[in-house]
């Protein structure tokens, strides 16, 4: 069976971190170009995965023949690239959050409709396997009926980088940057794949680091359309230590016979239940899919990337529609916009 | 602080089974279960020899058992009946060979459960003295009481296997003789994960002689029911003329727990009187063994020892040597390998 062509735009960190390395180990996918208007980045690609055709200009990508690309670019781009890529017949891999605007993300989806292609979010937070279980649970009722939860996202984020260069679009929130955009659309799309959209929300925000133009830390208080009531909690932090400071990305969620605190990063998931013997002994517990190893913080979010690209590899050379379709993306993103407007920002 | 319990009630024969739950019950206090409960019976499948060699649990004992829970609760709750595949036999093949089958046509609220089949997670031990890390079957994850019911049979290895041991079989691994190097401390873990509400040692006809499977039959005319498991095995050890703590995992159990003869009281028939000579395999035959399973103890660190060592490179390899050095501080990789200890993450 024929490879899938596969193009990347952008060769940033989320390019070399998830989308490169997870093609390679994809015996369905060939890379065949990468596209970045930055030309030592482009040289950093080729050294470090030997992808030989390089390009600053991404039409030139296009014009090899690419059946799919990856857009690991600003969102600020995310909308051309992708209409662009549909106007061409190719499949989508759109990182997050969608566009800038919902006008943007209406306009994709059109496009991408109209020319019948297969567009997928990079929310692959949702194949991260402790979260998996997390939706399983809810669903089976293993803390009764859910009536709040916590979704909390801490990390270094671009701020890992600022002492280095001070520079990233994701400072600049004419670019969609800003942790909300970041992280929060993540945090969103996995609250609401667990519990549905959101009926209303109230947000507050602002940027604790000097010289930074978009927010740095942001809160938003949700109530879902099931009534369920939770927050959402981002920050870009300067402490760059996993072991202090990885158990403040999480989510947590509230029922009536107990709870799940679901490891962001990592494997594992808290668990309590009331009514479990091994509960009322042991007092809270750590529950880890069998898969998955306990102690190593960073294999399931690893395996969420190439899990991301495997689905998306699949539904081309299936035919099926993509687990996380453009419809998620907007929603998504209207929740951010909304977030955005109650925070009196953008 | 109320004492623990241990009853001793005679029993001539299985069709007195019903009368001797009621009165081994009764004298402890009756069974403190509410309609509603997920109630698990852990009986003792390990071996395909009939219950008349004493090996496996007597089904007329077992079928008592439940009529009796079904009548105290009017059937409001649901019964398990769960084994896991062991060596000598799996789990539904036994199910099937000692006509357990017919429970589950008889009780509408009764489930056979292999739980070698039923664990898509792994529970995370604190204070485990084997395990770190150990599967936990979805029923056992929600059980909401516990009863052991197992045999009173000598052991080659250990001296003795009643309630304790019959835990063992909740360890879903099929061949688990691995563990039996470090079976004194296997055999505490998943006693301290699943702490029995009840345990029940069928003594009417137990096993002497080259135990737990393939010794002869011992009438002892005898069951006995215990709040705790450490002190069910304590007087069963007794009863069979046995020095408690020449049983390893008792010995193991009682020094962790600090557990002694003056945490429990005796009631029922006097075990002095009902206490008899049981045949074991003699001093000799069972040093050798014991001194095989600490060869095989060291061995297993030595094998420990060199995977530790493999897994520090992988970690390192796992997030890059780069990145070790500009993102992930030292104190990370320092708790990381320090929880890599030489335990079982099973």
């Amino acid at each position: 069976m024929q490879s899938i062509k596969i193009g990347i735009i952008g060769a940033g960190f989320i390019a070399q971190q998830s989308h490169i390395p997870n093609y390679l180990n994809n015996p369905s996918a060939k890379i065949i170009g990468i596209a970045d208007l930055d030309k030592y980045k482009l040289n950093e690609v080729k050294e470090k995965f030997g992808i030989r055709n390089t390009f600053t200009d991404y039409k030139k990508l296009f014009k090899m023949g690419v059946d799919a690309v990856s857009i690991c670019t600003p969102t600020s781009s995310h909308s051309k690239f992708t209409i662009e890529a549909a106007e061409n017949g190719i499949h989508v891999l759109c990182e997050k959050p969608m566009a800038l605007t919902l006008n943007e993300a209406n306009e994709m989806i059109s496009v991408c409709k109209k020319n019948n292609i297969k567009f997928m979010m990079g929310f692959n937070y949702r194949f991260i396997e402790n979260h998996k279980k997390t939706k399983k649970m809810i669903e089976k009722g293993d803390i009764g009926k859910p009536f709040f939860v916590h979704g909390q996202f801490a990390s270094s984020g671009p701020y890992s980088d600022i002492k280095k260069t001070g520079k990233s679009f994701y400072f600049d929130a004419k670019k969609g940057g800003g942790v909300l955009y970041d992280s929060g659309s993540h945090l969103i799309d996995l609250l609401m794949w667990f519990f549905g959209d959101v009926a209303s929300l109230s947000a507050k925000g602002t940027t604790y680091m000097d010289g930074i133009k978009a927010d740095d830390v942001a809160s938003v208080s949700l109530k879902f359309k099931n009534n369920i009531v939770g927050t959402i909690t981002v920050m870009w932090t300067l402490v760059n230590n996993w072991s202090g400071m990885g158990d403040e990305s999480f989510v947590k969620v509230i029922g009536e016979e107990g709870k799940i605190v679901s490891d962001f990063f990592g494997p594992s998931l808290k668990y309590f239940n009331e009514k479990s013997k091994i509960c009322r002994v042991k007092g809270i517990i750590q529950l880890t899919p069998k898969k998955f190893d306990p102690k190593m913080p960073f294999e399931a979010l690893n395996k969420s990337w190439q899990e991301e690209i495997d689905q998306f590899v699949r539904c081309i050379s299936k035919d099926k529609t993509p687990p996380i379709t453009e419809q998620d993306g907007k929603r998504a993103l209207e929740v951010v916009l909304k977030a955005y407007q109650s925070m009196g920002e953008h | 602080m109320n004492k623990d319990k241990v009853a001793i009630v005679r029993a001539d024969n299985y069709n007195q089974s019903k009368a001797v739950i009621e009165k081994g019950c009764k004298l402890l206090g009756g069974l403190k279960i509410k309609p509603g409960e997920k109630i698990v019976i852990k009986p003792n499948l390990c071996s395909e020899r009939s219950c008349k060699t004493g090996a496996t649990t007597n089904l007329e004992f077992l079928r008592a058992l439940i009529e009796y829970i079904n009548n105290k609760l009017n059937g409001k709750c649901q019964i398990y009946i769960v084994e896991s595949d062991a060596q000598g036999i799996d789990a539904d093949v036994a199910f099937k060979r000692f006509n357990l089958l017919s429970l589950e046509e008889s009780f509408s609220n009764l489930k056979l459960v292999n739980l070698s089949l039923d664990a898509d997670l792994r529970i995370t031990l604190d204070d485990g003295a084997a395990f770190d890390v150990l599967e936990v079957p979805q029923t056992l994850l929600h059980c909401t009481y516990f009863i052991s019911l197992s045999k009173l049979k000598t052991h080659v290895d250990q001296r003795m296997s009643c309630a304790m041991k019959n835990q063992f079989g909740c360890i879903t691994k099929k061949y688990k003789s691995i563990f039996h190097p470090f079976l004194s401390e296997a055999i505490y873990d998943v006693n301290n994960l699943y702490q029995p509400n009840l345990c029940i040692v069928d003594g009417i006809i137990g096993m002497e002689g080259f135990g737990p499977t393939d010794g002869s039959p011992k009438r002892s005319n005898l069951v006995i029911f215990g709040s705790n498991h450490i002190a069910t095995d304590i007087v069963a050890a007794r009863i069979m003329q046995l020095n408690p703590k020449d049983v390893p995992h008792l010995r193991f159990a009682m020094k962790r727990k600090k557990y002694s003869a003056s945490d429990f009281t005796v009631i029922g028939e006097d075990p002095a009187k009902m206490s008899m000579a049981f045949e074991f395999t003699g001093e000799v035959p069972y040093y050798i063994a014991r001194s095989g399973l600490r060869i095989q103890r060291w061995a297993q660190y030595l094998t420990w020892f060199g995977e530790y060592m493999q897994k520090v490179r992988s970690a390192i390899g796992l997030v890059g040597i780069n990145t070790v050095t500009s993102k992930v501080c030292y104190s990370d990789m320092f708790r990381i390998s320090k929880a890599m200890m030489f335990r079982f993450s099973r």
